[in-house]
């Protein structure tokens, strides 16, 4: 209980550290990108000068996400509750993911329970955590794998579970799979910071979440489940 | 006679990225200031179709500047 408190507040120290760096690195981060603009438009597309450009632009641009992911934790300090309905955040996110799944050979099953009770919540903060937690399943069923998205309700909690047959989260970084910048991707292509602003935003809506995986080391199905209850009252 | 906008931003490099974008692409006649109170002088004398005003800024925050031309 100790551990969990302090592993909390350390949370939510960082996080009020990297929020305050984030804003402060925006401004330059606007002018890099407002400058390599104008000087991408009066260079030649072929001239190495261009290509030099193009790189700021990219670097910056990355930069520029990873800011983006960390005020997403501040903006939604100001979060707007409505009735929610869980199914519909879900189907929201998976049809703005449909590309994503469809390109990289991933399989969707869905077992959505038709009348769930409603919950109070800001729709877009969930689907954020959705999308967050869907996209990095899709990330690790490399060569293809299945999704499978379901949710139920048990006569208290609403329970989401989002599960996906990838490699599984090895035990050196089961501790470790919420905290800021960290990340297995390779460089550039993730920020680390997914599920610590889906962790941020969990916290705000008195969810629980939990996840329970296997490696190919310990089990021959391994991959990962994420189970999320949210309070649900008829 | 173009229209005229006032940019107000103490930023020197986002003032110069900022004035030069609407000059560029723009038709309008673009006038920049780093000084909120020097914009409100400018406010007083010359008329602006818009003003485009950084928030934080050292003497005048950004919305008691526009309060202050919309006197002027």
């Amino acid at each position: 209980m100790e551990e969990q408190s302090y592993y909390t507040e350390k949370l939510a120290s960082l996080g009020t550290l990297a929020a305050g760096v984030a804003h402060e690195i925006n401004n330059p981060l606007a002018i890099i990108l407002g400058f390599t603009e104008i000087l991408l438009e009066k260079t030649h597309p072929d001239s190495e000068e261009y290509d030099i450009l193009k790189t700021i632009e990219k670097q910056a641009t990355n930069a520029k996400r990873i800011v983006e992911n960390l005020l997403s934790f501040v903006r939604h300090k100001e979060h707007k509750e409505q009735l929610v309905n869980i199914n519909d955040c879900i189907n929201t996110v998976l049809d703005m993911m449909n590309n994503t799944i469809m390109i990289n050979n991933r399989e969707v099953k869905k077992d959505l329970q038709e009348t769930l009770p409603l919950i109070k919540g800001d729709p877009g903060e969930l689907q954020q955590v959705l999308f967050n937690i869907i996209n990095n399943a899709i990330y690790v069923m490399k060569g293809g794998g299945i999704l499978c998205i379901s949710t139920k309700y048990d006569g208290h909690w609403i329970i989401i579970s989002i599960s996906d047959t990838g490699c599984g989260i090895p035990k050196e970084h089961r501790q470790r799979i919420f905290d800021p910048f960290f990340t297995t991707k390779e460089v550039g292509k993730g920020t680390g910071l997914g599920l610590w602003v889906s962790y941020n935003i969990i916290k705000k809506h008195n969810v629980i979440i939990t996840f329970e995986t296997k490696t190919k080391e310990e089990s021959e199905k391994p991959g990962t489940t994420f189970i999320i209850k949210l309070p649900g009252e008829r | 006679m173009a229209e005229r906008i006032l940019i107000v931003e103490d930023e020197p490099h986002m003032l110069k990225l900022l004035s030069m974008i609407l000059r560029d692409k723009t038709p309008y006649e673009v006038i920049i200031t780093n000084n909120p109170i020097e914009a409100v002088e400018l406010a007083k004398n010359e008329k602006f179709d818009l003003v485009i005003t950084d928030l934080k800024m050292p003497g005048l925050h950004g919305l008691q500047l526009l309060e202050e031309v919309k006197k002027a």
